[in-house]
Order: structure tokens, then sequence, then C-alpha cells
């Protein structure tokens, strides 16, 4: 038994995608269904293999010492026979002494092996563990919106964190355990056959039973197991989403449909857990039965040849206790194979993200341009064409927005204003066509540049599990709390956040539960007048805002964004009423541009969406 | 035989049990919250369970009595070698060798008979336990309060329902069962190794007291390392979850090397903790083997003295050694039970401190079932805070007739939605009371109270699945007439229909392929479909354009028709057909009436919507000239 840090025998939640039309999800589950060790390509390893290079001294260091541990392990019973045979059949007191004080020296060397084992095998593997979890993470991160949107959340978390830790397992003690297990079979072999071969023979008789037994029932094991993980991962999914969503859950009083809906998956759940036991206990009953037989066959047939003398007692002894070091690597195959099996499973899965293109990639180093400084903040988008899914939305979409320009995105629900915003802003890459920055194809932008130049209060606030201070600062993690304050005080947030338990320091819910829905909005303009950008944007970043506080905080904004180009989406004309230009949408087209007197004139349903609002009673 | 694989039955529950879990309120972006000890004292944890277990008593018998014969018979085969050894091979006897051969196959069948029997009877009892235990927490979770929500995350609860559960499976299968075996194993050999020969015995039972003391010292040690693995794994999934939560806001803001950051030092400290942890594991775990390897040199030593010098024989002294191969397994799974036992004590403490708490709101003794809904609410003398000393609501006084549509107004954070809460009984007033049709809201069951009282809420949370799967989540066997109306009244029906998949189309996690005017249509429809007599609709519109959203208003109000509607909003054109507008400032009413009447009356009123009746004034000054920009340019 290797000592193994922390024993974080991680597997769980791999989040199984339910429905969801994509292509590459449903590849990956029917990956994780059939994957081999067999299985795995050079290429699935190109990932980990560099983390593993840089420790090779750690490794040859490991492998010297899994020859060095079996060698002292298959020492130990040869000494026992030596001592039986040689001194005490022999009444040898001396010899009786030295030998047994050999064997403890021997114990103590193999401890110490041990200790120096564990240590090195630990340290590599959670080195490499280390390193290939932030490189997974990393290239999550990397990953554009639209691959984070479609994936569920689980199922990413379960690959940084699950993923990475039984592919961890596999690393810090299954590898060294196998080697060492198949040094030591093949020290225990040799030795055994030396002291007799005709025994040997005999116990490699039901060895191959065990191993029959084993193999024979393997695929059914792992088959079973896999649908056991399966089924948790369901409900675990589950359970999380109810916990999300409980004030739903609650309001909707459907508490007892969801108890009633988990104590069903609970049951499935437990049901196929029985069915993998079943094969478990039967393949564990078989094996240990087998070990029996190989126990008796040596009784048997190593008496008879001890009373023919044809072996001596000391020959049994030792035999014994290779028999047993011989029958225990036999017995694990199953969770060493299960192991194996998932580490693979997981290594697939992981090489499979770690190979996924990234769809909004950094530019080429050759193509990589810079943009003109100062930044002025124009915004050309040039017959865009682009779609989510199948449906078309953009078609040949073009829009120039010149610099400092105020511009004000109406229309109907479901139009792509947001989906405007997201081309902007490239989360999401155009399918035809191009977008620009001060002339420059946002494309051939390095992002941290690009991102840098905006700002963008989202038509859903995101609130951080953090301090009221951290979610503001996030707009630039480099500011000062007296700007974080500044930047509060012009949003028209200063106030509340004071009034808070703690101020500034007070955590805030996850989603922003311990925020009323207009304060979650002014945090994020917060961040915004934090972050100083050279374009700002605002995606219905007043809709849960009373119309007096927009004010107050429009007129701050007035200030600070003079210079700025600003993007300004809201259904509420009031918002609007600073705009230098309006841009109608429709269906994902430009319907009509121009100042509100033009489009009133001449768009009925421009005119309609106004006259609506302010129509009386 | 190697009884130590019984524990490693990978059937346990497959949750992870350390990564992922969130013990301490981790902060995503400094994540140097002072950790909250949580392990109060739990003295009786086997006390705690026993209800869990009460229910399969015969069966936990059962499996006592199996592993316990497991165990002896596990004891046999160097019993039968001495016999062999000394017996029969001394006096030259085939046949009684063959007889022991016979008898060793005959027990290794049983043997393996009774051990399928208790793993399974092992396996099942786990399972079942850790499924009605998952289940009891769960449901009580689901009956918790809005206010507990408040105060914890997500990841935390999951961890408590998930792997904590786990946690006790382990300990209450493996632990307490094995463990038994694995006590009589250990009483069987150390009675047959004194019955053979008290000296060997004693060798033996010297072992116990080096062992006991070699893991004490272990797990003090090894403690605290594994609590920094805990931690730094519970903020680092809570990060990564944060960070995909809100993965649009850290792309839109460049923020993925600072989110990295982040991991980045409890990756490290991660690291580090593991290696402190493996520090202990390494020496500390090959130290019983060593132990029991040691002692077995030593046997040797005294036992070949013996056989030189006494009656002892060569086969006793084989299968003492035997014995003492055979020991290392047994003891190494006492030892991790004692591991086990800290940890399943740590999980149980917080898995008991959920099931201890009362929910703050349920049924009061003796609550009725809220029936005949005519919609008459009032608040009387109602005051409210979330945290004592910040009253939010002041003493409202609020009548509101039955079936009439009501808005209520007032500047961000002055308490619209919380004095709404009060009504479906979310929160419980601080003092005064609410009524419905003159019956106190907590005088009613809350089934009946929240099934009469829809509320569509001002934080849109949907569900993955599909629009139907979505519309009817609070009513599972709605026909599908009754989804497709309720999509129409959202109008959202025809967005819907013009989709290749319709009303099968998945919405995705929490509806992120929807805009933000079709989730908050959805969110509508959703409440719609269970036909409240009671509605409130919190900002329902705020995500919509205005013609969409007067014709969801004129629809709502069709159906709604001779109920009562409460509804919060921002923009004066969805609330202005109101029957009654109630403007709330500083946590007391303001002023009330009808739009027209506040115009005149309420000052604060005039200058609240200044904004958008100004621009009314430009809508409806259309046709002259200076309209358009005008309104903006002039502030
Ligand atoms: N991630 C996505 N995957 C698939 N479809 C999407 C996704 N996001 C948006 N859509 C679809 O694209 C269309 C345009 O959505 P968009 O969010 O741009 O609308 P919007 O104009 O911002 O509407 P709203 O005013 O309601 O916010 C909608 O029909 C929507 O269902
Ligand atoms: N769960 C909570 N825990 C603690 N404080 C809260 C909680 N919910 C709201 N608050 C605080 O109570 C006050 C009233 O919030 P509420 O949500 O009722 O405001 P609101 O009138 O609905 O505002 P908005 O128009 O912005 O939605 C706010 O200051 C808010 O910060
Ligand atoms: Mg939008
Ligand atoms: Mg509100």
């Amino acid at each position: 038994m290797h000592g193994m840090g922390g024993g974080h025998g991680g597997h769980g939640g791999h989040g199984m995608g339910g429905g969801g039309g994509m292509g590459f999800r449903r590849r990956l589950q029917e990956d994780r269904k059939t994957a081999k060790i067999s299985e795995i390509k050079r290429k699935d390893l190109k990932f980990i293999v560099p983390h593993v290079m840089r420790q090779k001294w750690r490794v040859l260091l490991a492998i010297t010492l899994t020859l060095s541990i079996s060698a002292t392990s298959i020492v130990a019973p040869w000494l026992s026979k030596l001592l039986v045979d040689d001194y005490i059949v022999r009444a040898d007191l001396m010899g009786i002494v030295l030998v047994s004080m050999l064997m403890l020296g021997m114990h103590a060397t193999n401890w110490s092996l041990h200790y120096i084992q564990s240590r090195n095998t630990v340290g590599l593997a959670q080195r490499v563990i280390k390193d290939v979890r932030r490189d997974v993470y990393k290239k999550i991160l990397a990953l554009s919106l639209r691959f984070n949107t479609e994936r569920k959340k689980g199922e990413l978390l379960s690959l940084v964190t699950n993923n990475v830790a039984v592919l961890s397992d596999a690393f810090s003690s299954g590898i060294v355990n196998v080697f060492t297990d198949i040094v030591t079979l093949v020290g225990v072999l040799v030795a055994m056959s030396m002291l007799d071969v005709e025994l040997t023979a005999i116990s490699l008789v039901i060895a191959p039973l065990i191993l029959l037994t084993v193999l024979a029932l393997r695929g059914r094991i792992r088959a079973a197991f896999i649908e056991v993980r399966r089924k948790i991962a369901m409900l675990t999914a589950r359970v999380e989403e109810n916990i999300a969503g409980i004030r739903v859950v609650k309001a909707m009083r459907v508490e007892g449909r969801k108890n009633q809906d988990f104590m069903d998956m609970s049951m499935v759940n437990f049901r196929t857990s029985m069915k993998a036991t079943l094969l478990f206990a039967a393949m564990f009953a078989l094996v240990s039965i087998n070990s029996f037989l190989v126990f008796a066959l040596i009784i048997g047939f190593g008496g008879t040849r001890y009373i023919e003398g044809s072996v001596t007692l000391g020959d049994l002894v030792a035999f014994f206790q290779y028999i047993i070091m011989f029958l225990r690597p036999i017995q694990d195959l199953v969770s060493t194979y299960n192991t194996f099996q998932e580490a693979a499973a997981a290594l697939l899965h992981i090489a499979e993200y770690m190979r996924y293109p990234i769809d909004v990639p950094e530019p080429a180093p050759a193509e990589r341009v810079s943009l003109p400084t100062p930044v002025r903040g124009r915004i050309e988008l040039n017959d865009v064409t682009f779609r989510y899914g199948s449906e078309p939305l953009f078609e040949g979409l073009n829009l120039a927005i010149e610099p400092g320009e105020k511009l004000g995105v109406v229309g109907e629900t479901g139009a792509g204003k947001t989906t405007l915003i997201n081309l902007i802003t490239r989360l999401y890459d155009v399918i035809g066509g191009s977008v620009s920055i001060d002339g420059v194809d946002v494309r051939k932008l390095p992002s941290q540049e690009f991102r840098r130049q905006f700002a963008v209060v989202s038509q859903n606030v995101v609130i951080f599990s953090d301090s009221a201070k951290n979610n503001i600062r996030f707009g630039r993690p480099g500011a000062s709390d007296e700007e974080v304050v500044e930047a509060a005080r012009l949003a028209n947030a200063h106030a509340f956040i004071e009034q808070m338990p703690e101020g500034y320091n007070t955590m805030l819910s996850e989603r922003g539960y311990n925020l009323s829905g207009g304060q979650k909005q002014l945090i994020a303009y917060a961040r915004l007048l934090l972050a100083r950008p050279a374009i700002a944007i605002l995606d219905e970043a007043t809709s849960n805002i009373d119309s007096y506080t927009e004010d107050l905080i429009q007129k701050n904004m007035g200030a600070v964004l003079k210079q700025c180009t600003t993007i300004v989406i809201a259904h509420r004309f009031a918002t609007l009423h600073a705009v230098d230009r309006l841009v109608l949408m429709d269906k994902g087209r430009i319907a009509d541009t121009g100042t509100h007197r033009e489009l009133y004139g001449r768009n009925a349903y421009y005119r309609q969406l106004y006259d609506t609002q302010y129509a009386r009673m | 035989m190697e009884s130590g694989k019984l524990g490693q039955n990978p059937c346990k529950d497959e949750v992870n049990t350390e990564i992922s879990e969130i013990e301490e309120e981790p902060t995503i972006m400094t994540a140097d919250a002072t950790p909250a000890t949580r392990d109060r004292r739990q003295p009786f944890l086997l006390a705690r369970l026993f209800p869990f277990m009460r229910a399969h008593l015969g069966k936990y018998a059962g499996l006592f009595v199996l592993s316990i014969i497991t165990a002896l018979i596990g004891l046999l085969p160097p019993l039968f070698m001495q016999i062999a050894i000394d017996t029969f091979a001394t006096a030259k006897d085939l046949a009684g060798i063959q007889t022991i051969i016979l008898l060793m196959i005959m027990y290794g069948v049983l043997g393996g008979l009774i051990g399928f029997a208790s793993t399974y009877l092992r396996e099942y009892l786990g399972q079942k336990v850790v499924m009605d235990m998952r289940v009891k927490l769960y449901s009580h979770v689901n009956e918790l309060s809005f206010s507990y929500f408040d105060n914890v995350r997500t990841g935390e609860v999951m961890a408590r329902v998930m792997q904590d559960v786990a946690q006790l499976q382990m300990y209450m299968t493996m632990g307490v069962i094995s463990l038994t075996s694995n006590l009589v194993t250990l009483a069987g050999v150390v009675a047959i190794l004194f019955s053979w020969n008290p000296i060997i015995g004693s060798i033996f039972l010297i072992d116990i007291p080096f062992i006991l003391v070699g893991m004490r010292s272990f797990s003090r040690r090894v403690a605290p390392a594994n609590a920094r693995i805990r931690k730094a794994n519970g903020v680092i999934s809570a990060s990564i979850q944060d960070c995909l939560n809100g993965i649009r806001e850290v792309k839109l803001y460049g923020r993925e090397e600072f989110m990295l950051g982040v991991f980045d030092k409890w990756n490290d400290e991660y690291f580090n903790a593991v290696i402190d942890s493996n520090k202990q594991h390494a020496l500390w775990m090959p130290y019983v083997p060593f132990i029991v390897s040691a002692s077995s040199a030593i046997v040797m030593l005294v036992g070949g003295l013996l056989v030189v010098s006494s009656d002892y024989t060569p086969g006793l002294l084989i299968a003492t050694i035997a014995y003492f191969t055979q020991l290392a397994a047994p003891l190494r799974m006492v030892t991790r039970f004692l591991g086990l036992h800290a940890t399943a004590k740590a999980a149980g403490a917080r898995i008991f401190d959920i099931l201890d708490l009362q929910p703050a709101i349920s049924d009061t003794p003796g609550a009725v079932w809220l029936d005949e809904v005519r919609g008459h609410v009032k608040y009387h003398g109602v005051s409210f805070h979330y945290h004592e000393g910040h009253d939010i609501l002041k003493d409202i006084t609020l009548d509101i007739p039955a079936g009439r549509v009501i808005a209520f107004v007032g500047p961000s954070g002055v308490g619209k939605t919380t004095l709404l809460h009060l009504l479906p009984r979310f929160y419980d007033v601080s003092s005064g009371e609410v009524t419905i049709d003159g019956r106190s809201i907590k005088s009613v069951t809350l089934e009946s109270l929240r099934m009469n009282v829809g509320i569509v809420m001002q934080d849109t949370f949907l569900f993955d699945g599909s629009f139907a799967d979505n519309i009817a989540f609070g009513k599972p066997y709605a026909a599908k007439e009754e989804i497709v109306r309720a999509a129409s009244v959202a109008r959202l029906n025809k967005f819907i229909e013009s989709l290749p998949q319709k009303y099968n189309t998945m919405i995705g996690e929490r509806g992120v392929f929807l805009s933000g005017g079709q989730a908050q249509r959805l969110a509508l429809a959703r409440v719609i479909i269970t036909d409240p007599k009671i509605l409130i609709l919190d900002e329902p519109t705020a995500n919509v354009d205005a013609v969409t959203d007067k014709e969801i208003m004129d629809a709502v109000r069709e159906t709604m028709r001779g109920r009562t509607t409460l509804v919060i909003a921002h923009r004066l054109w969805t609330i202005q057909h109101a029957d009654m507008i109630v403007l709330l400032k500083d946590g007391r009413i303001e002023a009330k009436g009808t739009h027209q009447e506040l115009l005149g009356t309420s000052a604060f009123y005039r200058e609240f919507f200044a904004s958008q009746i100004q621009a009314e004034d430009g809508g409806q000054n259309k046709n002259h000239d200076e309209t358009a920009r005008s309104e903006g340019a002039g502030r």
C-alpha cells in the first residue's frame, strides 16, 4: 500500500448531457462509454507528456525504487526458508538470531524505501496534475462563449476537478502500483520456480482460473459501473439545478413533486448500483474461492511432497508467503482495471477538450495588429452574417458607429440587439463579413488589448459571490478603494452599499439574492464606470431601475463617458433621450436608422413602439 | 483471505468525496475569508444514525452474523496448515492430508458464498440507508425557507446532499461492519496464538500499542493538512463555478487571466497541502506493515528458539507466521476506520446541522386550507427587516380590494419586491399582519397559500429542458392547449411556433439560448398556466419592448379579469392603467391613487416619473417640429 496524498479518490459527476443536439457533446458521451486504454492514441497524450517529461528524474527514481522495493519484498520469504531449513531444523541458535536480525533490517529498509517512493511518486503526480488542471481550466476559459453556453456547467466543472482527480489517482498510485505488481509477479514466479517447479506449476493452474473469472466479468462490471456513474451524475445535475432555482420551486410549490422525482431517481440509482454490486460480489466470491483452492492445493501437494521428502519445510513456508504475494495483484485486478479504465476515460475526455478548436481564436502572430492609439472607438459592421444554430439571424448586416457617437438600439424582443453586442465585443465571431474597430478587423486584435477598450453592462447582470467592493473592482482589478467608492458614487450605488451591514465588505450572495433588482444593475454600472472604457455598452442596463434614479446616473455618466462611443439598448425611450442616433432592429435586420425625428416620421413600427409608451388613456 | 479487499468495492457511492466540496464561504477574488469552524460536537453519531438504520435492523443483524462467520472462516487456512504439517505430514498420513484438502475446499466454497451474501447485503444496506438519508435531507432542504438560501451557496448545499451523505455511507457499511469482522479476526488470532504459545501471543499483543500510537500521531498530524486540502478543494470548485456562471462578464472584461490567477493561488495551496499530507502518509502508511513484519521477524526468532528448545512444533511456527502475514489487512482496515470515523463525524455534523434546522416558515398548528379566495389583500401595520436594525418596510397599512390591478412603484431598493414577497410568505413580517379575505396568511397552509398566489419573480430562473417543460413546470400534467394558451398570453407562442421543434425546443441550461425578453415571457407563461387567484408580477416585462409589453399586459388583464393582480414596474406605460398605484418611499407608502390622481396630488410622483412624463409630452407633440432629440438635448 503506497501512501497516497490526500486520498482524493475522486470520480463522480461527469456531467452527462441530456438531450441538446450538440454533436460534440454526443460524441464525447459515446467516447466515455467505449473508452479503453487501448484507444488512447499519441495525440491524446499530447497535453500531458510535456508535464511528465519535466519530471523525468522523478520518473527514473520511481523506476529504481520500484525495483528495489520488489527486490526486498521478494527476498524476505527466502530468508524465512533459510531460517527454517538451515538454522531452526539444525538448531543453530546464532544463525536464527542472525537471520532474524537480517529480516528486521530488511523490513526497515523496505519501510524507508516506501517512504521515499511515496514522497517521490506523489510529488511527481501532483506536479503533473497541478499543471494539467491549470491547462484544462485555461483552455475552458479560452474557449468561446458559444462553447461555454452549450456545455453544461457541471460538466465543465467536473472536467477540471473530477476528471483531473481520477487521472491523478491513476498517476499517483495506479501506475507505480501496477509496475510494482508486475515486477513482483515476475520476481515471485522466478523465486517460486527456484523453490519448486512443480508446486509453482500447480499454483499457476489456478491463477489463470482467477484471471479468467475476472476477465469474464470485467466487461459487465465495467458497464454496470459506467451506468452507476451516469445515474449519479444525472442526480447531481438535477439536485444542483433545483437548489439553484429553489425560489421558483417554492413559489410554484412543486417541492412535493421534486421530492418524488428525487426519490424516483435515487431508486433507479439504487437499483443500478445493486446490479453492479451483484456482479462485483459474485466476482469477489469466485476469486476468494479460487484463492482457497490454491491454498488447498499447495497444502495438499506440498504436504505430500514434504512427506516424500522432496521439499523442505522452509520451502513450504516461503511458498505460502510467495503465494500471498502472487495472488494479491491478481485479486486486485478488477479494481486496478477499473482505476485504469476510468483514468483512460478521463484522459480521453480531457484530451478531447484540449484538442477542441478555439472558435474565437487569438490572431496568429503574423496577422496581429495593434489598435492605433489613441483608440477612437469607431465601430463598423460590414456585410455581417451570423447564426447561433441553423436558423440564420443576421444576413448582410451593415452598421457604422462613429467615434464618440451615442447610439441607441431599439427593437422587438428577440430582434437580435444583444446578438449585435455579442458580435461587436467578439463574444462570437461572425460567420461572414467583418467587424472592425478603428478600421482594424477584430479578429486581428489580441484579445486582452481588445477587451480593454470595452465595458459592458449585460442584460443579465452577473454578481459574483464576493464582497460588494470586489464585485465593482471586477471592472478594473487594479483600482484603489477610493476609486471603487467614487465609481459607486457616480453609479448611485454608494448610498445603498453604505447601508448594508458591512458596507463595501458585505458579501453579495450567489446571483445577488441579497440585492434588489435595480441594485444589481447599479453595481454593474459602477463596474463599467470604474473600467474607463473607450466603448461603453449598456444592454437594458436600466430595465430594473426607476427612471428617477436612471436620470441621476445618466447625468453622471454623461460627464464620464463623454468621449466614449456608447451603445445603449433599451425598451424605454426615456433611457434613450440622450442618444445621437437610433437603430431600429427587426428580426435580425436593421430596419431603419436615424434620429428619433426621422424614424418617427417615416417608420410605422417605430411610431407604434413609441406611441405605445406614451399613449394616454 | 485478504479481507482488505472487501472495503474496495468500487460500487460504493460514486460521489467524489473530496473535490468540489465547499466548506467555508470562499470568495472568488480574494478567497481569504477566515474559515468558520463548523465541526460542532457530535458525540453520538451512531445514535443519530440509528433512526436510519432501524428499518433494516434484521438485515443488519444478518450482516453482522455473516461478517463474523466470514471472519472465522478466514482464520482457518493457517490452522489447516498447522494440522497438515504437524499431524499428517509428521505421521506421513496421506489420507489425512487429503481430508484436509477436501475440508479446505469445502470451507473455501462456503466462505465464498457467505462472502458473496455479506458483500451484497452490506452494499444493499449501505445504498439503501444512504438513499433514505439523502431523500430525507433533500426534502428537508426543500422545506427550508428563503432566508436560509440567502446565506448559503448552491455548491455548499450540494456538497451536503451528495458528498457528505456518501461519507456516512462508507462509515456505516465499510466502517462499522468490517470493523466488527476485523476485530473478530484480530481477537481470533490472538486467542489461537495464545493457546498455542503465550510468549508468541504476547509478541502479537505488544504490536497493538505500537500500532495505536503510530496511528494516533498519524491522524493528529495529517488532520491539518487534510483540512487544508478540503478547503482548497472547496475554494477551487467554488471559484470555477462562480467563473463559469459569470463567464460572459469574464470574457467581456477580459478577465480570464485574472480568474486563472485566483485559481492558481488555490491550485498551489492544494498542491502544497497534498504534499504535506503525503509526508505523513508516506511515513505512517507503511508503518503498520512494518510493525507486523518486524514482529514476525521477532516471532521467527523466538519461535525458532522455541522449536529448537521446546515442544513448539515447526507447523505451529509456520501457521503463526501465516497469521502474521494475514494480519496486515485487518489492522490496516481498523486504522483506516479510525480515519473514517473522524471524517464521518465531521460529515455527520454538517448533515445534522441542516436536519436540525427548523424551517423559518412553516404551517402554524391548526392551519387550514385556503380556498375560495376572492383576492382581498390587506397589510396591517406591516414592518419588515432582513437584518435586525435595518427596517426595510415601516408600518405599512394597505387595503387592496379584490379583483383589481394594483401597481407598486418607487425607487430601486425601496422594498417593493420585499413587500410583495411577504404575501406568499417567502419571508414573515417582523410585525403586523397580512390577510387575504380577512384571514391571516399565517392561519392557512403554505401549500394552499402559494397555490392561490402566483408570482413572476424579478430574477428570471429557468430550468434546463424544453419550452413545454418550463411552461408546465407548476402544472406537470397540463394539456397541450393549456401550454399554448399560457404561451400566447405571454406572447411567446408565435416565436416558439417559428422554431423547427416548436414546444420541444430545448432552451439550454438556465435558458441560455433565449433572449432576455424571451426568458422573461417564458417565466410569465409558467405562472399564468397555474391559474392563480392572486397574481404578483415583479417587473414582468422589464426586458420586453413596449408593443409586446402592451399586448402582454392586455392579455394578462384579460385572463386575470375579476382577480387581483399586483404589479411592480418602473415604466409608466405598464402601470398607468392600474386601478391603483402605490408609491413607496423610504419604506413607507408615500402616496396612492390612480395615475391621474397622483399626478395631481403627489409632487414626488411627478418628480419620480418626470423623465417619462416629459418624454410623454414629447410623444404627444410628435407633430410639432422640435420633438425628436429635444427631450434629450434639453437635459
Ligand atoms: N446562445 C444562443 N443560442 C441560440 N439562440 C440564441 C442564443 N442567444 C440568442 N438566441 C436567439 O437569437 C435571437 C436574438 O436574440 P437576442 O438576444 O439578440 O435578442 P434581443 O434583441 O436582445 O432580445 P431582447 O430584447 O429580448 O433581449 C432570439 O430569437 C434568440 O432566441
Ligand atoms: N434577501 C435579502 N437579504 C438582505 N437584504 C435584502 C434581501 N433582499 C433585498 N434586500 C435589501 O432590501 C432592500 C429592498 O429590496 P427590494 O428587492 O425589496 O427592493 P425593490 O423595491 O424591489 O427594488 P428594485 O426596484 O430595484 O427591484 C434593498 O436595500 C435590498 O438591498
Ligand atoms: Mg437582449
Ligand atoms: Mg425588486
